[in-house]
């Protein structure tokens, strides 16, 4: 008969280690010292885990920009006697302290990273607009190709997160956002120059990309049942 | 890490590679607890005389694969509630380790939500809290070992009815969540306790649980209870106040004062002999006997007679469906069930270790006598409970009989000992033997 030194467990005779510890194998069973094995199971927990070290991190980026942040302010204050040029930076650096923290947070969730980084950027966005005193693109332009960019990045990010998921299925719903995404654009930079709103160059990504995009749907549909939405949505 | 193949199987009888679960009421809070500490492990152990042969109990456990098919799962996060799916991996017999309970990501994509660890003679599972409970988790041992003695040649002369065996198949009560059975939604819900007495010792840190367990003859206990004129759960419940107490008294004034708090304990009771149910999931309800501090110093007998009390009427149908009325229906508001699993698991964690775990000192579960036919029980030596790690509690209870022996284990996550010794004292002070022994 064989046995494990370490585990103590009688095993096959035709092993040569133990199927548990790779340990090698003895004749005699062992005598039983302890009433659990003396090993922990991790040797020692690592000096550095990871939310010591996103915590430094978040530290070290944040005394960085608010450095960076409070020389601008003073620079322009100290030169002007009042905040000119200094805006721009002021509220790129905090968009960029608030992206930062959104990332060490929020990293192990997609959902949370997309809803988190569409409030800072549409929050950016319209402080930057703000910068000049007055509204002149963001209600027009920037708010709807946000919205518009957020939703369907969102919807491909949710196939992505489904249970029957293929690459096919990722893929060709992301060249559909991408056709859907540049119709978009198309319509709101014409609506914003005061063009007629019937897309043009869009129209030609659409048609290129649509013979592809049926493709990977037939692929994904033509061998996946369907998505037992119940199992996803019960209440 | 060398392994059996882990090759993927065929759904079981009666499991297709779509089948999935909800999960019951209990453990739709044990699965959204997160943190390395909060792992809800439990675990059952069955010590055999001989040293398990580890290729044959390989086989046993993928023999029973069909009979538990709401077991061979994973867990899965859904858009509002986690969910159990079906999962096509094969479950494999891992090494034991010296701290039980820990390190297990079951919420992993491919991981089920139980590990069979074994360590010479003993075979242990470790459940997750969201699977099952302490009945469930016994049942699913108790037929692994019954499998595993019969390949071993060791067959029961006549299986009892309530044996799980491969051969059977599985009865569809098995998966149901049985709260929502006996749930009445008319009943009022029980007003919430205040928060109780805490340890207050410093953590260890992360990766160590201590265990230790004293061996009680039960021949000792159960004459001690009969004098007193209580049930050996009463008995041991007291003993567990009143160590509690003892430790209350040793800490410093000031902080005696500041810390003074009800002490109580945390009592899970198994629901199936009030509601009858064949289900294998969660189906218990805690009752809190408490005595507080603030009002005085309580003798022993006091403690013992306030306790048998309190469990006469707190276990009892009509309570019972109180409480669970209260658990029943903060799931079915629909204010709960459409906010996102992504805010409920914080939410969740946040309650449960804030004001659930706060509002009681400890917990003791006794999962009660251990049988198993005569030729089987020939072969085990003995039967242990572990505690799931407790984190704002700092220590847990788990008790289990087998033949004359009563297995106390307490789990700690603290380094002092204060509970347990006090525990001990007071049982050879009354007159019982206790065998301590620890990891």
């Amino acid at each position: 008969m064989a046995y494990c030194p370490q585990c103590g467990v009688e095993v096959d005779q035709s092993l040569s280690a133990c199927p548990l510890c790779d340990s090698g194998l003895q004749a005699d069973p062992p005598a039983l010292e302890n009433r659990f094995p003396r090993q922990p199971e991790l040797p020692e927990m690592p000096r550095m885990t990871h939310e010591r070290l996103r915590g430094i991190i978040w530290n070290v980026v944040s005394v960085l920009l608010c450095t960076a942040m409070i020389t601008v302010f003073c620079v322009d204050m100290f030169t002007d006697f009042t905040l000119t040029w200094s805006r721009y930076p002021l509220v790129s650096l905090a968009a960029a302290w608030c992206y930062i923290s959104l990332c060490l947070s929020a990293y192990r969730s997609l959902l949370a990273l997309h809803i988190g980084s569409l409030s800072i950027t549409g929050i950016f966005l319209l402080a930057l607009d703000l910068c000049n005193g007055r509204l002149d693109w963001f209600i027009t332009l920037s708010l709807p190709l946000l919205i518009a960019f957020f939703v369907l990045a969102g919807l491909v990010i949710l196939v992505h997160g489904l249970p029957t998921k293929s690459w096919a299925l990722t893929i060709g719903t992301g060249l559909t956002s991408i056709s859907l995404f540049c119709v978009v654009v198309n319509m709101l930079l014409n609506a914003f120059r005061d063009l007629s709103l019937i897309p043009t160059w869009a129209l030609a990504v659409v048609i290129a990309l649509l013979p592809l995009e049926l493709l990977l749907f037939y692929v994904h549909y033509r061998v996946r049942k369907k998505v037992n939405l119940e199992k996803i949505f019960h209440l | 890490m060398p392994s059996f193949s882990a090759e993927p199987i065929e759904p079981a009888a009666g499991a297709t590679r779509d089948s999935w679960y909800r999960v019951d009421n209990a453990g739709k809070i044990f699965s959204s607890l997160h943190g390395k500490r909060l792992t809800t492990l439990f675990r059952l152990s069955c010590t055999l005389h001989e040293p398990v042969h580890v290729n044959r109990l390989q086989t046993a456990l993928e023999n029973l694969q069909p009979r538990f098919p709401y077991f061979m799962v994973q867990l899965r996060p859904g858009a509002f509630w986690y969910y159990f799916e079906h999962n096509q991996q094969k479950p494999l017999v891992t090494a034991d380790s010296r701290y039980p309970c820990l390190n297990f990501a079951y919420r992993s994509r491919g991981l089920f939500p139980f590990r069979v660890r074994v360590y010479h003679g003993r075979i242990s599972v470790e459940y997750a809290h969201a699977l099952t409970d302490g009945t469930g988790g016994i049942m699913f041992l108790l037929a692994l070992v019954a499998e595993y003695l019969r390949l071993s040649g060791i067959e029961a002369e006549e299986k009892p009815e309530w044996l799980m065996t491969a051969e059977q198949t599985p009865h569809p009560e098995e998966s149901e969540d049985a709260f929502r059975r006996y749930y009445q939604s008319e009943i009022p819900t029980p007003p919430p306790e205040e928060n109780a007495f805490h340890l207050p010792f410093d953590l260890e840190p992360y990766g160590i649980y201590h265990i230790i367990t004293g061996i009680v003859p039960v021949g000792d206990i159960k004459s001690r209870a009969k004098d007193f004129g209580v049930s050996i759960t009463e008995l041991l419940i007291a003993t567990y106040l009143d160590a509690f107490q003892q430790v209350l008294q040793t800490l410093p004034a000031r902080q005696r004062q500041r810390l003074k708090r009800p002490i109580r304990l945390d009592i899970p009771v198994n629901l199936r002999p009030f509601f009858p149910s064949r289900t294998m999931r969660n189906f218990f309800l805690p009752v809190l006997p408490a005595i507080d501090p603030r009002l005085g110093h309580y003798e022993f007998e006091d403690i013992l007679q306030k306790v048998h009390h309190v469990m006469g009427s707190e276990i009892d149908r009509k309570h019972l469906l109180q409480q669970m009325a209260r658990n029943v229906q903060a799931e079915r508001r629909w204010t709960t069930r459409a906010v996102p699993l992504l805010i409920k698991d914080r939410v969740l964690s946040l309650a449960y270790d804030q004001i659930a775990q706060k509002r009681t000192s400890s917990g003791l579960s006794n999962l009660g006598l251990v049988t198993l036919p005569p030729r089987l029980e020939a072969a085990v030596e003995r039967f242990d409970f572990i505690p799931p790690p407790p984190t704002s509690r700092r220590v847990n209870c788990g008790v289990i009989g087998f033949r004359d022996s009563l297995n106390i284990t307490f789990g700690r996550t603290c380094g002092e000992t204060l509970v347990e010794e006090a525990f001990f004292r007071r049982l050879t002070s009354l007159g019982i033997r206790v065998k301590v022994e620890s990891n």
